[in-house]
């Protein structure tokens, strides 16, 4: 009953927030340098056919007025036309985003538990030498550069030792073969994405490890830990019976932090490794001045992190009962 | 019959400044049924003998030496497996802070039964249950409250249900490690009164650690004072409390509020609270900076037990 009250009022002011990036992102972007007509204007053209496409644009309309068609085209799904693609935006989106949420759900679920296990364990043999190599191991992960460690495991995994896949996402051949059932088109893809789901993960599981290790710590000095002691409990049951589901709430916060982070370096993932994503498509469409593309790039991507982070915020009041209010 | 017996039990703590004794050579009994209150302020070591009984020190805590007889098997001496069998079912405990004894985030309902399945794994989920429900009539709380989260207890509920808990495996021997601290008053009355009740009616054994002596006195059969480390007396309730011995529990009792309301501040304040980290000299008396009796033999020689009676003695040599 808490919990549906909670995720119904966590909708709401996910609402809230979207309208204000909503709005938000049309000021900005008219705020941008570099004009959409300059590109599309050809130098050739008359000045009498460069004001008739800057009125067919309605870009010789008030601001205001711009913006409550923005708002109306938003509401019935209408994102314009892809000005390098020259097919509607939405299209576009459709076919990219679901990459994107593949790759990161993957690589964020992935190293979410593998830095909650692990973390658990070290912080249960602090001191030992499990210990020390594991923090600065992860220490070193966590701060490393992520297009060159990309790089590195593309030069290391695809070409030196290969067996993977410089780039993209499907091997065209495998899937115009009529013959190939859908398992072997998903270990196609698998394959692809084994080595940015690595590079993503690496980058996180360190920061998530250290994060479960200090938290675990902290747990493991409680007052019910030595309850949990006292009532005969294996060590091993108190540690993940008792200690880990709470030390792992720092965890989940985190990972719902550092969803809107992760876009940046899953764009540079993306960028290196080819991955047909959103990223990659956001990155391509503000260079090229693709107006239509980068906007709705930015506000699907920030649809998938509301989301991801309502997600997370019903997640969390699972796990703590303190919280559902 | 003898339940607990305890002989030169010795616990010191690793520090970076040291080894620092906190149990110097403390040896005393408790027959079946009785209670047991452990008296002294903070850092005398009383809560650490408390989890030196059951093992359950810090990582820093040793135990150097001495026996822990219970039943006849000394608990120093068997495997942490068998340890864990005799924690809850035979030795059980009252936290001293029962805010924060519970897990969080899961229902207390569910910690109790967790506690009952562990030692009797034969039980049925509904079997531990109905068996906590009693136990919760016995504490006086609403059996609809057994699966709530402990946040949604107060302060006394927390108290009375670990209470309920400490009781689930019919222990011989409950440890009591301040029950009622951070409690008000009234509350504090209420579980006292409680303990009392079920220690008579149950006849459990029961340790009871506090530096409340009037409280003390009023729970329990016998009163061990400690100061330093070190036990310095030890009696009936009556005879420690209505004929105190060594100067040190003197002060301990005319320190507290007497009836006309009168605090005696000279005596508090040539009171120092002992530093865990001091280090104790075994070889003259503990409390000779603060003693009003001390004279100049006390300098020179050790303090010895002096027996008073045969149940009340006093590790002072000036008592007679």
């Amino acid at each position: 009953m808490t919990l549906r009250r909670l995720i119904l009022r966590r909708s709401l002011e996910i609402l809230v927030i979207f309208f204000l990036i909503l709005s938000g992102l049309f000021f900005l972007f008219h705020l941008a340098p570099g004009d959409p007509v300059s590109r599309m204007v050809d130098p050739s053209m008359s000045p009498e056919d460069a004001e008739l496409l800057v009125s067919q644009l309605g870009l010789d309309q008030p601001l205001w007025l711009r913006y409550l068609y923005y708002l109306k085209n938003f509401c019935t799904g209408d994102f314009g036309i892809s000005f390098h693609y020259g097919r509607p935006v939405v299209e576009v989106i459709g076919e990219r985003l679901p990459n994107t949420i593949l790759l990161f759900t993957t690589s964020i679920i992935l190293s979410a538990l593998a830095g909650i296990s692990w973390g658990k364990l070290v912080a249960w043999y602090k001191g030992k030498r499990v210990d020390t190599v594991v923090t600065i191991t992860s220490l070193v992960c966590h701060t490393l550069f992520l297009p060159w460690i990309a790089l590195l495991f593309i030069w290391v995994f695809a070409y030196k030792i290969g067996g993977f896949p410089l780039n993209g996402m499907i091997s065209p051949e495998l899937w115009s073969d009529p013959a190939s059932g859908w398992f072997v088109k998903a270990l196609d893809i698998l394959h692809h994405m084994l080595l940015p789901l690595l590079t993503l993960s690496i980058i996180h599981v360190g920061e998530y490890l250290l994060i479960m290790r200090s938290s675990m710590l902290e747990t493991l000095s409680e007052d019910y830990i030595l309850t949990a002691r006292a009532k005969g409990l294996s060590e091993k049951r108190i540690r993940n019976r008792h200690a880990g589901p709470n030390a792992s709430l720092p965890v989940v916060t985190n990972v719902g932090l550092s969803l809107a982070f992760s876009i940046n370096g899953g764009a540079l993932t993306e960028t290196v490794f080819t991955w047909p994503g959103i990223g990659r498509e956001l990155i391509f469409a503000v260079s090229n001045n693709d107006y239509p593309l980068a906007l709705a790039s930015f506000l699907f991507i920030s649809i998938v992190v509301l989301v991801a982070n309502l997600v997370v915020d019903v997640l969390y009041a699972y796990l703590d009962p303190r919280i559902r209010y | 019959m003898t339940l607990l017996e305890v002989e030169n039990l010795s616990i010191a703590y690793q520090t970076r400044g040291g080894v620092s004794l906190a149990v110097d050579a403390a040896s005393f009994s408790l027959e079946k049924g009785k209670s047991l209150g452990i008296v002294g302020e903070s850092g005398c070591g009383k809560t650490t003998i408390g989890m030196g009984l059951l093992r359950l020190l810090p990582e820093n805590g040793i135990i150097q030496d001495g026996k822990v007889l219970f039943e006849g098997q000394d608990l120093l001496q068997i495997s942490e497996d068998e340890m864990r069998t005799i924690r809850w079912k035979k030795i059980s405990m009252i936290f001293q802070a029962a805010m924060n004894a519970w897990n969080p985030v899961q229902r207390v309902g569910e910690q109790i039964v967790e506690a009952i399945r562990i030692h009797y794994p034969d039980y049925s989920r509904d079997r531990a249950v109905k068996e906590v429900e009693d136990l919760y009539q016995l504490v006086d709380i609403p059996r609809n409250r057994l699966f709530n989260y402990p946040h949604e207890y107060s302060g006394g509920m927390k108290q009375r249900a670990i209470i309920a808990m400490a009781l689930t495996c019919h222990p011989d021997l409950i440890i009591a490690d301040e029950p009622t601290t951070a409690l008000d008053v009234i509350v504090q009355d209420q579980i006292i009164q409680k303990i009392k009740e079920i220690q008579k009616e149950l006849s459990i054994a029961v340790i009871f650690i506090s530096h409340d002596i009037g409280m003390v006195a009023e729970v329990c059969h016998d009163i061990m004072v400690m100061y330093k480390g070190k036990i310095v007396e030890v009696g009936k309730r009556e005879e420690v409390f209505v004929t105190p011995m060594h100067p040190y529990t003197k002060s301990l009792l005319s320190s507290y509020l007497t009836l006309d309301g009168v605090f005696d501040f000279e005596d508090k304040a040539n009171e120092t609270v002992c530093q865990p980290d001091t280090i104790i000299d075994s070889h003259i008396c503990g409390y000779i900076q603060h003693c009003q009796e001390a004279d100049s033999s006390c300098l020179r020689e050790a303090p010895r037990w002096q027996e008073i009676t045969p149940t009340h003695k006093a590790l002072c040599r000036l008592c007679k």
